[in-house]
């Protein structure tokens, strides 16, 4: 399976995707705030959703990073409207939210991402025997180091071929601290203007991307021996497109081996 | 009513009477080679034996934070250190990995399991996971606001809360900040606390907002969550001097004596989240 997540969604973006035969499933929901991956927030997710059934590929959702209490709630909606489609994924990346999943919808198929990766940064055995209890059999990974590892603990690795690499994470929005504007009125700041902190002594600037401190995007080394769930994370859809390119090369470099 | 805990770090073993007489009722302390901090700053089991016994005399408590992530091959060596602290009669390990809980299920005699901020608590279905896991206390993340703390103490009434009062927390989500914190070029830094200015492409605004947030000094609001049910108050900062340890543990001493005189206003105290709480009825 091939699957790519982009940073922010539009209608014209998604039907390119889904012209894309080369992708087999879109990972949608973004992990702190919709409001910066779709034009109308959550509204947009439901009707996305659907788009990408009807074109014939798969959903991978991706639930919030912070999934508090009262997130836990609002997300039992979306959960049990994916529940009710076969062959849906879930990215998690918290235990709450995994446990959840795995007690009250069980069919979704859970995949433990790059945000719960990272706050859990050494995977060990036990580590892994503690998420097949939980349901959770894949973890994104992006070296080939822990693909191996993964595969011979009977866990499905998902590579990150293009993944996010960042400075820090905030439980509050970035843009909106340093702008000082509220968060339910910040009409998509993050986005519209390009703001960064800059250290006069260093002279290094840092972008706010939301709630994320300078996000960039790592392309990972190209792993053709390797028949797997590849996944790409973009900025935008040209970076996608390269990507293809990409997969094109891996593609051709599998048939020779 | 249950009494609370003012819980102070140790990062040497000749702090501890200091500590101990500024009023701690707790102190916890890492172990070498398997703490989150540097070693200069950790006690070696033998140390460990000691400050137990020192502790105890006194009717106090002692943690040891094995609050490293462990590796696989470290891990039976871990469980060795942990059982090792079970038999010197150390009150409980602090534990921030959920391979190394699960390493630890039915391992230990009388030590219990704490869970440490590490883990990223969020939610009451995560408690309820350590709960069924053994783990007997949960230090609440340090990012979550009074509200989502409440929710979680609401849906998971049984069990020891904790959250940190005292020492630099931050609003960045533990683990997943990459942003330099600690000992460069032979100086201590902090990046997130640097001056930096804020900038449209290549306008400058002014002066950005510091994104590390200042120091955590629980100690005026301490009833609050003393009300709440939160029984133990940590101050962070193990690499700290011993003088500064002991001035935030005479601060939360004094918020505690007050807390004692005057819990039987609960509902006072409980007023700034009484509105939430009337919800939840």
């Amino acid at each position: 399976m091939r699957y790519v997540g982009l940073r922010n969604y539009d209608k014209n973006k998604l039907c390119k995707l889904l012209a894309n035969i080369k992708v087999d499933a879109i990972v949608l929901g973004d992990p702190f705030c919709q409001k910066r991956m779709f034009c109308h927030g959550e509204y947009d997710l439901f009707s996305y959703f659907e788009q990408v059934w009807e074109a014939g590929k798969e959903v991978i959702y991706q639930t919030p990073c912070f999934a508090t209490d009262r997130e836990l709630e609002g997300q039992k909606q979306i959960l049990a409207y994916l529940a009710q489609r076969r062959k849906t994924w879930v990215l998690v990346q918290d235990i709450g939210m995994a446990s959840m999943i795995c007690q009250y919808y069980p069919s979704l198929n859970m995949c433990w991402s790059q945000y719960g990766k990272t706050r859990i940064d050494v995977i060990n055995l036990k580590f892994i025997e503690f998420l097949k209890k939980l349901n959770i059999f894949c973890m994104e990974v992006d070296n080939e180091k822990k693909i191996y590892f993964l595969q011979n603990t009977g866990m499905i690795p998902f590579y990150n071929y293009r993944s996010i690499v960042y400075q820090s994470i905030g439980r509050v929005c970035y843009s909106c601290y340093e702008t000082e504007c509220e968060i339910y009125n910040c009409n998509r700041k993050c986005l519209k203007e390009r703001l960064y902190l800059y250290d006069r002594e260093e002279k290094r600037s840092l972008s706010l991307d939301g709630y994320i401190l300078n996000e960039r995007y790592r392309v990972n080394e190209l792993l053709e021996n390797f028949d797997m769930t590849v996944g790409i994370y973009g900025e935008d859809l040209l970076i996608t497109e390269e990507a293809m390119k990409q997969w094109e090369v891996m593609e051709r470099c599998r048939k020779k081996y | 009513m249950f009494e609370i805990e003012i819980l102070a770090p140790l990062g040497k073993f000749e702090d501890l009477r200091d500590i101990e007489e500024a009023g701690a009722d707790a102190v916890y302390a890492g172990i070498n080679g398997f703490s989150s901090r540097p070693a200069s700053v950790d006690l070696s089991v033998e140390e460990m034996r000691e400050a137990t016994m020192y502790m105890h005399a006194r009717g106090k408590k002692i943690y040891a934070a094995l609050n490293a992530c462990v590796s696989n091959n470290d891990i039976d060596r871990f469980v060795c250190v942990a059982k090792k602290m079970d038999k010197i009669g150390v009150d409980a390990v602090i534990v921030s990995d959920y391979g190394v809980l699960k390493a630890l299920e039915n391992q230990l005699m009388h030590t219990k399991l704490h869970a440490s901020t590490l883990l990223g608590v969020y939610n009451s279905e995560t408690v309820k996971v350590l709960r069924d896991m053994g783990v007997s206390r949960v230090v609440i993340s340090s990012d979550l606001f009074i509200e989502e703390i409440a929710d979680i103490m609401w849906n998971v009434p049984d069990m020891e809360y904790e959250v940190i009062a005292a020492g630099g927390i931050c609003f960045q989500c533990n683990r997943q900040c990459k942003l330099p914190h600690g000992v460069w070029n032979g100086e201590y830094q902090v990046k997130c606390q640097k001056k930096f200015v804020l900038k449209r492409g290549n306008e400058i605004l002014g002066e950005a907002n510091p994104i590390g947030a200042p120091q955590i000094r629980l100690y005026s609001a301490l009833g609050i969550y003393a009300s709440m049910g939160i029984q133990s108050f940590k101050i962070e900062g193990r690499t700290n001097s011993v003088g500064v340890i002991s001035k935030r543990v005479e601060e939360l001493c004094d918020a505690k004596f007050y807390w004692n005189e005057h819990k039987k206003d609960k509902q006072g105290y409980l007023h700034y989240i009484s509105r939430y709480l009337e919800g939840r009825k």
